[in-house]
Protein backbone atom coordinates (compact mmCIF):
# COMPACT_ATOMS: atom_id res chain seq x y z
CA UNK A 1 0.00 0.00 0.00
CA UNK A 2 0.97 3.51 -0.58
CA UNK A 3 1.91 5.96 2.05
CA UNK A 4 -0.81 7.81 3.69
CA UNK A 5 -2.96 5.31 1.54
CA UNK A 6 -4.16 7.99 -1.54
CA UNK A 7 -2.07 8.24 -4.74
CA UNK A 8 0.37 10.43 -5.36
CA UNK A 9 -2.05 12.66 -8.14
CA UNK A 10 -4.62 13.11 -5.29
CA UNK A 11 -2.27 14.11 -3.22
CA UNK A 12 -0.56 16.71 -5.39
CA UNK A 13 -4.34 17.97 -6.21
CA UNK A 14 -4.69 18.49 -1.94
CA UNK A 15 -1.48 19.78 -1.62
CA UNK A 16 -2.36 22.44 -4.37
CA UNK A 17 -5.56 23.28 -2.93
CA UNK A 18 -4.06 23.69 0.47
CA UNK A 19 -1.55 26.32 -0.86
CA UNK A 20 -4.18 28.10 -2.57
CA UNK A 21 -6.22 28.03 0.73
CA UNK A 22 -3.56 28.94 2.91
CA UNK A 23 -2.81 32.17 0.13
CA UNK A 24 -6.39 33.21 -0.06
CA UNK A 25 -7.51 33.11 4.32
CA UNK A 26 -11.02 32.01 4.14
CA UNK A 27 -11.91 31.22 0.83
CA UNK A 28 -13.13 28.07 -0.30
CA UNK A 29 -11.17 25.73 -2.27
CA UNK A 30 -12.77 23.39 -4.38
CA UNK A 31 -10.70 19.55 -4.55
CA UNK A 32 -11.56 16.30 -6.08
CA UNK A 33 -12.85 14.72 -3.40
CA UNK A 34 -11.59 11.08 -3.10
CA UNK A 35 -13.30 7.93 -1.85
CA UNK A 36 -12.05 7.20 1.57
CA UNK A 37 -12.40 3.69 3.76
CA UNK A 38 -15.32 5.84 5.86
CA UNK A 39 -17.95 6.89 4.69
CA UNK A 40 -18.41 10.53 3.44
CA UNK A 41 -19.81 12.78 6.11
CA UNK A 42 -17.48 10.89 8.57
CA UNK A 43 -14.34 13.05 8.66
CA UNK A 44 -13.10 12.34 5.05
CA UNK A 45 -12.04 15.95 3.94
CA UNK A 46 -9.96 16.53 7.07
CA UNK A 47 -8.67 12.75 6.80
CA UNK A 48 -7.50 14.19 3.15
CA UNK A 49 -5.86 17.01 4.41
CA UNK A 50 -4.04 15.32 6.89
CA UNK A 51 -3.04 12.04 4.83
CA UNK A 52 -1.83 14.86 1.77
CA UNK A 53 0.75 17.14 4.66
CA UNK A 54 1.36 13.48 6.90
CA UNK A 55 4.91 12.69 7.10
CA UNK A 56 7.48 10.42 8.86
CA UNK A 57 8.45 13.24 11.50
CA UNK A 58 4.84 14.00 12.60
CA UNK A 59 2.90 12.80 15.95
CA UNK A 60 -0.14 12.61 15.05
CA UNK A 61 -3.56 13.82 17.56
CA UNK A 62 -7.02 13.10 16.71
CA UNK A 63 -10.10 13.93 18.73
CA UNK A 64 -13.93 14.01 18.24
CA UNK A 65 -15.63 16.64 20.45
CA UNK A 66 -12.42 17.12 22.81
CA UNK A 67 -12.30 13.24 23.16
CA UNK A 68 -9.42 11.22 22.02
CA UNK A 69 -11.22 7.87 23.01
CA UNK A 70 -14.68 7.82 21.27
CA UNK A 71 -15.36 5.75 17.79
CA UNK A 72 -14.72 8.40 15.39
CA UNK A 73 -11.19 9.31 16.33
CA UNK A 74 -10.46 6.24 17.46
CA UNK A 75 -10.87 5.07 13.97
CA UNK A 76 -9.68 7.51 12.50
CA UNK A 77 -6.23 8.02 14.09
CA UNK A 78 -6.17 3.56 14.05
CA UNK A 79 -6.58 4.26 10.20
CA UNK A 80 -3.73 7.13 9.80
CA UNK A 81 -1.33 4.87 11.93
CA UNK A 82 -1.99 1.84 9.89
CA UNK A 83 -0.97 3.79 6.67
CA UNK A 84 1.64 5.72 7.84
CA UNK A 85 3.03 3.99 10.73
CA UNK A 86 3.51 7.97 12.28
CA UNK A 87 3.43 8.44 16.51
CA UNK A 88 0.44 8.80 17.84
CA UNK A 89 -0.58 10.93 20.53
CA UNK A 90 -3.55 11.58 22.87
CA UNK A 91 -1.58 14.76 24.24
CA UNK A 92 -2.37 18.64 23.04
CA UNK A 93 1.19 19.62 23.52
CA UNK A 94 2.61 16.95 22.09
CA UNK A 95 0.79 16.39 18.43
CA UNK A 96 2.35 17.92 15.42
CA UNK A 97 -0.97 17.09 13.60
CA UNK A 98 -4.30 17.70 15.25
CA UNK A 99 -7.28 16.07 13.64
CA UNK A 100 -10.19 17.55 15.20
CA UNK A 101 -13.74 17.52 14.42
CA UNK A 102 -16.21 20.39 16.52
CA UNK A 103 -13.84 21.74 19.23
CA UNK A 104 -10.37 23.25 19.56
CA UNK A 105 -8.35 21.90 22.38
CA UNK A 106 -8.64 23.64 25.60
CA UNK A 107 -4.13 24.77 26.17
CA UNK A 108 -2.93 27.39 23.63
CA UNK A 109 -1.62 26.04 19.97
CA UNK A 110 2.02 26.24 18.99
CA UNK A 111 3.87 27.22 15.98
CA UNK A 112 5.04 24.35 15.10
CA UNK A 113 1.19 22.49 15.13
CA UNK A 114 -1.09 22.39 12.40
CA UNK A 115 -4.65 21.74 13.09
CA UNK A 116 -7.30 20.40 10.76
CA UNK A 117 -10.48 20.35 11.10
CA UNK A 118 -13.25 18.10 9.82
CA UNK A 119 -16.43 20.49 8.52
CA UNK A 120 -19.70 19.09 7.58
CA UNK A 121 -20.61 22.36 5.96
CA UNK A 122 -18.53 24.10 4.27
CA UNK A 123 -19.86 27.57 3.36
CA UNK A 124 -21.30 30.19 5.78
CA UNK A 125 -23.49 31.71 2.88
CA UNK A 126 -25.32 28.00 2.80
CA UNK A 127 -27.67 29.09 5.95
CA UNK A 128 -29.08 32.54 3.62
CA UNK A 129 -28.06 31.44 0.21
CA UNK A 130 -29.21 27.83 -1.04
CA UNK A 131 -27.85 28.16 -4.49
CA UNK A 132 -23.78 27.51 -4.43
CA UNK A 133 -23.47 29.51 -8.01
CA UNK A 134 -24.74 32.78 -6.23
CA UNK A 135 -23.22 32.14 -2.92
CA UNK A 136 -19.81 32.07 -4.87
CA UNK A 137 -20.72 35.24 -6.67
CA UNK A 138 -21.80 36.50 -3.26
CA UNK A 139 -18.22 35.47 -1.95
CA UNK A 140 -16.38 36.99 -4.80
CA UNK A 141 -17.81 40.77 -4.20
CA UNK A 142 -17.96 40.29 -0.78
CA UNK A 143 -22.01 40.53 -0.54
CA UNK A 144 -22.48 39.27 3.24
CA UNK A 145 -25.74 41.25 3.24
CA UNK A 146 -28.32 38.25 3.68
CA UNK A 147 -25.98 36.88 6.72
CA UNK A 148 -26.32 40.55 8.31
CA UNK A 149 -29.92 40.70 7.64
CA UNK A 150 -29.82 37.38 9.60
CA UNK A 151 -28.05 38.78 12.73
CA UNK A 152 -30.60 41.63 12.51
CA UNK A 153 -33.77 39.76 12.28
CA UNK A 154 -32.27 37.51 15.29
CA UNK A 155 -30.92 40.47 17.31
CA UNK A 156 -33.86 42.58 16.69
CA UNK A 157 -36.47 39.68 17.86
CA UNK A 158 -34.57 37.84 20.35
CA UNK A 159 -32.21 40.50 21.63
CA UNK A 160 -28.97 38.05 20.47
CA UNK A 161 -28.08 36.20 17.51
CA UNK A 162 -29.58 32.29 17.91
CA UNK A 163 -26.30 30.47 16.75
CA UNK A 164 -24.84 28.53 18.93
CA UNK A 165 -22.22 26.73 17.22
CA UNK A 166 -20.87 27.50 13.70
CA UNK A 167 -20.64 30.99 13.88
CA UNK A 168 -19.96 32.74 11.08
CA UNK A 169 -16.38 35.05 11.32
CA UNK A 170 -14.65 37.56 9.11
CA UNK A 171 -11.15 36.41 8.11
CA UNK A 172 -8.56 39.15 7.49
CA UNK A 173 -11.21 41.76 6.97
CA UNK A 174 -12.08 39.90 3.49
CA UNK A 175 -14.66 36.70 3.50
CA UNK A 176 -17.01 35.18 5.44
CA UNK A 177 -16.10 31.44 6.38
CA UNK A 178 -17.59 28.85 8.30
CA UNK A 179 -15.50 27.88 11.57
CA UNK A 180 -17.12 24.19 11.32
CA UNK A 181 -19.67 23.38 14.56
CA UNK A 182 -17.02 24.46 17.16
CA UNK A 183 -18.88 25.79 19.79
CA UNK A 184 -18.85 29.82 20.13
CA UNK A 185 -16.43 29.20 22.99
CA UNK A 186 -13.93 28.49 20.75
CA UNK A 187 -14.41 30.95 18.05
CA UNK A 188 -12.01 33.36 19.69
CA UNK A 189 -9.35 31.19 19.61
CA UNK A 190 -9.37 30.98 15.62
CA UNK A 191 -7.70 34.70 15.74
CA UNK A 192 -4.35 35.42 15.70
CA UNK A 193 -3.36 31.63 16.69
CA UNK A 194 0.15 30.51 16.67
CA UNK A 195 -0.51 27.22 14.50
CA UNK A 196 -1.64 26.75 10.92
CA UNK A 197 -5.83 26.06 10.29
CA UNK A 198 -6.51 23.59 7.70
CA UNK A 199 -10.32 22.74 6.78
CA UNK A 200 -11.10 19.80 5.23
CA UNK A 201 -14.63 19.12 3.62
CA UNK A 202 -14.92 15.60 1.71
CA UNK A 203 -18.34 15.34 1.04
CA UNK A 204 -18.57 19.24 -0.21
CA UNK A 205 -15.27 18.79 -1.81
CA UNK A 206 -13.74 22.05 -0.47
CA UNK A 207 -10.60 22.95 1.82
CA UNK A 208 -10.21 26.42 3.42
CA UNK A 209 -7.98 27.39 5.51
CA UNK A 210 -6.66 30.19 7.84
CA UNK A 211 -2.91 31.17 8.54
CA UNK A 212 -1.34 31.35 11.41
CA UNK A 213 -1.85 34.96 13.14
CA UNK A 214 -4.83 36.24 10.74
CA UNK A 215 -7.43 38.49 11.90
CA UNK A 216 -10.63 36.23 12.42
CA UNK A 217 -13.28 38.73 14.05
CA UNK A 218 -17.02 36.75 14.63
CA UNK A 219 -19.52 38.18 12.62
CA UNK A 220 -21.48 40.95 15.01
CA UNK A 221 -22.54 44.59 15.25
CA UNK A 222 -20.69 46.72 16.84
CA UNK A 223 -22.85 47.15 19.46
CA UNK A 224 -23.41 44.01 20.66
CA UNK A 225 -20.83 42.03 22.24
CA UNK A 226 -19.88 38.47 21.43
CA UNK A 227 -21.01 36.00 23.67
CA UNK A 228 -19.81 32.66 24.53
CA UNK A 229 -21.15 29.71 26.35
CA UNK A 230 -21.45 30.12 30.58
CA UNK A 231 -20.14 27.83 32.88
CA UNK A 232 -19.89 29.83 35.71
CA UNK A 233 -20.85 28.21 39.06
CA UNK A 234 -19.75 24.93 37.32
CA UNK A 235 -16.73 22.82 37.87
CA UNK A 236 -15.61 19.51 35.98
CA UNK A 237 -16.78 16.85 38.24
CA UNK A 238 -13.24 14.80 37.46
CA UNK A 239 -10.35 17.38 37.86
CA UNK A 240 -12.24 20.34 39.66
CA UNK A 241 -11.50 22.64 36.95
CA UNK A 242 -13.75 26.49 36.78
CA UNK A 243 -12.56 27.53 33.39
CA UNK A 244 -12.69 24.84 30.58
CA UNK A 245 -15.78 23.99 28.34
CA UNK A 246 -17.92 21.44 29.93
CA UNK A 247 -19.90 18.93 28.79
CA UNK A 248 -23.22 18.34 30.49
CA UNK A 249 -23.99 14.50 31.07
CA UNK A 250 -26.94 13.15 32.92
CA UNK A 251 -26.75 9.67 34.95
CA UNK A 252 -29.43 7.24 35.65
CA UNK A 253 -31.60 9.25 37.60
CA UNK A 254 -31.49 11.86 35.82
CA UNK A 255 -28.61 14.11 37.69
CA UNK A 256 -26.95 16.25 35.77
CA UNK A 257 -23.07 16.27 35.71
CA UNK A 258 -19.89 18.17 34.25
CA UNK A 259 -16.74 17.27 32.98
CA UNK A 260 -13.97 18.87 30.62
CA UNK A 261 -14.97 18.22 27.01
CA UNK A 262 -11.06 18.05 26.28
CA UNK A 263 -10.21 15.06 27.83
CA UNK A 264 -6.82 15.66 27.79
CA UNK A 265 -7.04 18.85 29.50
CA UNK A 266 -8.64 16.87 32.52
CA UNK A 267 -5.91 14.30 32.51
CA UNK A 268 -3.53 17.03 32.39
CA UNK A 269 -5.12 18.63 35.34
CA UNK A 270 -5.62 15.09 37.16
CA UNK A 271 -2.03 14.50 36.75
CA UNK A 272 -0.72 17.68 37.85
CA UNK A 273 -3.23 17.41 41.16
CA UNK A 274 -1.75 13.91 42.26
CA UNK A 275 1.80 15.31 41.66
CA UNK A 276 0.84 18.17 44.23
CA UNK B 1 22.97 3.00 -7.99
CA UNK B 2 21.43 4.94 -5.08
CA UNK B 3 17.39 4.35 -4.92
CA UNK B 4 15.45 7.42 -4.35
CA UNK B 5 11.96 7.65 -2.99
CA UNK B 6 10.14 10.33 -4.89
CA UNK B 7 7.03 10.22 -2.75
CA UNK B 8 9.12 10.94 0.46
CA UNK B 9 10.81 13.49 -1.26
CA UNK B 10 7.66 14.90 -2.17
CA UNK B 11 6.22 15.27 0.88
CA UNK B 12 8.86 16.96 2.76
CA UNK B 13 9.36 19.06 0.28
CA UNK B 14 5.77 19.86 0.23
CA UNK B 15 5.54 20.19 4.17
CA UNK B 16 8.59 22.55 3.70
CA UNK B 17 6.73 24.50 0.83
CA UNK B 18 3.29 24.59 3.41
CA UNK B 19 5.43 26.05 6.17
CA UNK B 20 7.00 28.99 4.12
CA UNK B 21 3.68 29.60 2.68
CA UNK B 22 1.89 30.06 5.87
CA UNK B 23 4.83 31.89 8.05
CA UNK B 24 6.06 34.26 4.95
CA UNK B 25 9.90 35.23 5.14
CA UNK B 26 10.58 32.06 7.17
CA UNK B 27 13.22 29.38 6.09
CA UNK B 28 12.89 26.06 5.44
CA UNK B 29 14.77 23.41 4.28
CA UNK B 30 14.34 21.27 0.81
CA UNK B 31 15.75 18.45 -0.22
CA UNK B 32 17.02 17.65 -4.05
CA UNK B 33 15.54 15.83 -6.80
CA UNK B 34 18.55 14.96 -9.28
CA UNK B 35 20.98 17.09 -7.65
CA UNK B 36 18.51 20.52 -8.51
CA UNK B 37 16.48 21.58 -5.55
CA UNK B 38 13.96 23.52 -8.34
CA UNK B 39 13.45 20.12 -10.21
CA UNK B 40 12.36 18.93 -6.68
CA UNK B 41 9.99 21.52 -5.89
CA UNK B 42 8.93 20.93 -9.97
CA UNK B 43 8.40 17.66 -8.91
CA UNK B 44 6.16 18.35 -5.69
CA UNK B 45 3.93 20.75 -7.25
CA UNK B 46 2.92 19.59 -10.93
CA UNK B 47 0.96 16.96 -11.89
CA UNK B 48 -0.96 16.09 -15.21
CA UNK B 49 -3.94 19.19 -14.22
CA UNK B 50 -1.64 21.66 -13.83
CA UNK B 51 0.57 23.58 -16.40
CA UNK B 52 4.06 25.41 -15.96
CA UNK B 53 6.52 27.33 -17.81
CA UNK B 54 9.88 27.67 -17.55
CA UNK B 55 12.82 29.87 -18.36
CA UNK B 56 16.24 28.91 -17.53
CA UNK B 57 18.71 26.08 -18.36
CA UNK B 58 17.73 22.84 -16.25
CA UNK B 59 16.69 19.91 -17.73
CA UNK B 60 12.47 19.45 -17.08
CA UNK B 61 12.68 15.97 -19.34
CA UNK B 62 12.11 13.24 -16.26
CA UNK B 63 9.94 16.13 -14.53
CA UNK B 64 7.65 16.13 -17.53
CA UNK B 65 7.87 12.09 -17.78
CA UNK B 66 7.43 11.57 -14.04
CA UNK B 67 3.90 14.74 -13.63
CA UNK B 68 2.73 14.70 -16.84
CA UNK B 69 2.05 18.35 -17.11
CA UNK B 70 1.23 20.64 -19.61
CA UNK B 71 4.03 23.39 -20.69
CA UNK B 72 2.26 26.09 -21.19
CA UNK B 73 2.76 30.22 -21.93
CA UNK B 74 4.16 32.67 -18.94
CA UNK B 75 0.24 34.01 -19.06
CA UNK B 76 -1.60 31.01 -18.74
CA UNK B 77 0.46 28.97 -16.92
CA UNK B 78 -0.14 27.58 -13.23
CA UNK B 79 3.49 27.59 -11.78
CA UNK B 80 6.18 29.69 -13.40
CA UNK B 81 9.73 28.47 -12.50
CA UNK B 82 13.07 30.66 -13.46
CA UNK B 83 16.48 30.21 -13.25
CA UNK B 84 16.81 34.58 -12.09
CA UNK B 85 14.32 36.83 -10.67
CA UNK B 86 12.69 38.14 -13.37
CA UNK B 87 10.89 40.93 -13.41
CA UNK B 88 9.08 41.00 -16.55
CA UNK B 89 8.17 37.26 -15.81
CA UNK B 90 6.75 37.74 -12.26
CA UNK B 91 4.58 40.91 -14.09
CA UNK B 92 2.72 38.36 -16.96
CA UNK B 93 1.56 35.83 -15.19
CA UNK B 94 -2.03 35.83 -14.26
CA UNK B 95 -3.81 36.09 -10.91
CA UNK B 96 -7.23 35.15 -10.87
CA UNK B 97 -10.69 36.43 -10.70
CA UNK B 98 -12.37 37.79 -8.29
CA UNK B 99 -14.81 34.56 -8.46
CA UNK B 100 -12.18 31.98 -8.63
CA UNK B 101 -8.71 33.77 -7.10
CA UNK B 102 -7.35 30.45 -7.01
CA UNK B 103 -6.53 29.93 -10.75
CA UNK B 104 -3.76 32.46 -10.54
CA UNK B 105 0.07 31.88 -11.16
CA UNK B 106 2.48 31.07 -8.73
CA UNK B 107 6.20 31.86 -9.00
CA UNK B 108 9.34 29.33 -8.03
CA UNK B 109 12.49 31.59 -8.29
CA UNK B 110 16.28 30.78 -7.76
CA UNK B 111 18.50 32.90 -6.08
CA UNK B 112 22.14 32.56 -4.74
CA UNK B 113 21.14 33.54 -1.15
CA UNK B 114 18.03 35.53 0.49
CA UNK B 115 20.34 38.58 1.31
CA UNK B 116 18.91 41.59 -0.96
CA UNK B 117 16.87 44.27 -0.06
CA UNK B 118 15.83 45.01 3.57
CA UNK B 119 12.45 45.19 3.94
CA UNK B 120 9.82 45.26 6.81
CA UNK B 121 7.26 42.47 6.11
CA UNK B 122 3.66 41.77 7.69
CA UNK B 123 0.23 40.47 7.02
CA UNK B 124 -1.15 37.18 8.02
CA UNK B 125 1.48 34.39 8.90
CA UNK B 126 3.57 37.22 11.00
CA UNK B 127 2.92 38.30 14.45
CA UNK B 128 2.66 41.77 13.65
CA UNK B 129 5.83 42.41 11.25
CA UNK B 130 9.60 41.93 11.05
CA UNK B 131 12.62 43.08 9.16
CA UNK B 132 14.29 40.89 6.81
CA UNK B 133 16.38 40.73 3.60
CA UNK B 134 14.53 39.56 0.53
CA UNK B 135 17.02 38.71 -2.71
CA UNK B 136 14.52 41.42 -4.85
CA UNK B 137 15.04 44.58 -6.33
CA UNK B 138 13.23 47.58 -5.02
CA UNK B 139 11.38 47.79 -8.76
CA UNK B 140 10.38 44.06 -7.64
CA UNK B 141 9.11 44.94 -4.50
CA UNK B 142 6.77 47.37 -5.92
CA UNK B 143 5.49 44.98 -8.62
CA UNK B 144 4.77 42.58 -6.13
CA UNK B 145 3.35 45.20 -3.85
CA UNK B 146 1.05 46.31 -7.00
CA UNK B 147 0.22 42.91 -8.02
CA UNK B 148 -0.87 41.80 -4.94
CA UNK B 149 -2.64 45.40 -4.08
CA UNK B 150 -6.76 43.63 -5.28
CA UNK B 151 -7.01 41.36 -2.47
CA UNK B 152 -7.84 38.47 -3.17
CA UNK B 153 -6.21 38.73 -6.77
CA UNK B 154 -2.30 38.00 -6.64
CA UNK B 155 1.08 35.60 -6.79
CA UNK B 156 2.57 33.44 -4.10
CA UNK B 157 5.95 33.23 -5.01
CA UNK B 158 8.88 31.17 -3.48
CA UNK B 159 12.74 31.70 -3.53
CA UNK B 160 15.51 28.98 -3.67
CA UNK B 161 18.73 29.31 -2.91
CA UNK B 162 22.04 27.56 -3.12
CA UNK B 163 22.12 26.55 0.39
CA UNK B 164 19.00 24.16 -0.21
CA UNK B 165 16.32 26.79 1.54
CA UNK B 166 13.21 27.57 0.69
CA UNK B 167 11.31 31.35 1.50
CA UNK B 168 8.21 32.18 0.56
CA UNK B 169 5.77 35.15 -0.14
CA UNK B 170 2.21 35.13 0.19
CA UNK B 171 -0.25 37.49 -1.51
CA UNK B 172 -1.49 39.19 1.50
CA UNK B 173 2.22 39.82 2.53
CA UNK B 174 3.15 43.61 2.84
CA UNK B 175 6.44 44.25 1.68
CA UNK B 176 8.00 47.93 2.89
CA UNK B 177 10.84 49.16 1.76
CA UNK B 178 13.35 50.10 4.74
Amino acid sequence: MRYAFLDEEAKKEIRRAILKAVAIPGYIVSFASREMPVARGWGTGGLQVTLSIINEQDTLKVIDQGCDGSVNAVNIRNFIKSVTNVETTTSTKEATIIQTRHRIPEIELSEKQTLVFQVPMPDILETVEPNTAKAKIMHANADYSKLWVLLYEDTSQFGDSRISNRYPVLVHNRYAMDPSPIPKYDTPKLHNSKALQLFGAGREKKIYAIPPYTKVEPLKFEDKEFKVENFEGRVCQRCGCENSFLDEVYDDEGKVHYYCNDTDYCDKNLNMKGQK
Amino acid sequence: MKKIDIERLNRENFRSMMNALSRPGSIERIEPLFDSHLLAIANTLLYAEVSYFYKGNEDFELINAITNAKDSNEKEADYLFCDTIDENLFEAGKVGTMKDPEFSSTYIFKCKDFCGTKVKISGPGIDGSFNTSLPISKGFISKFNEKNSYFPLGNEVFFINENAEILGLSRTSKLEIL
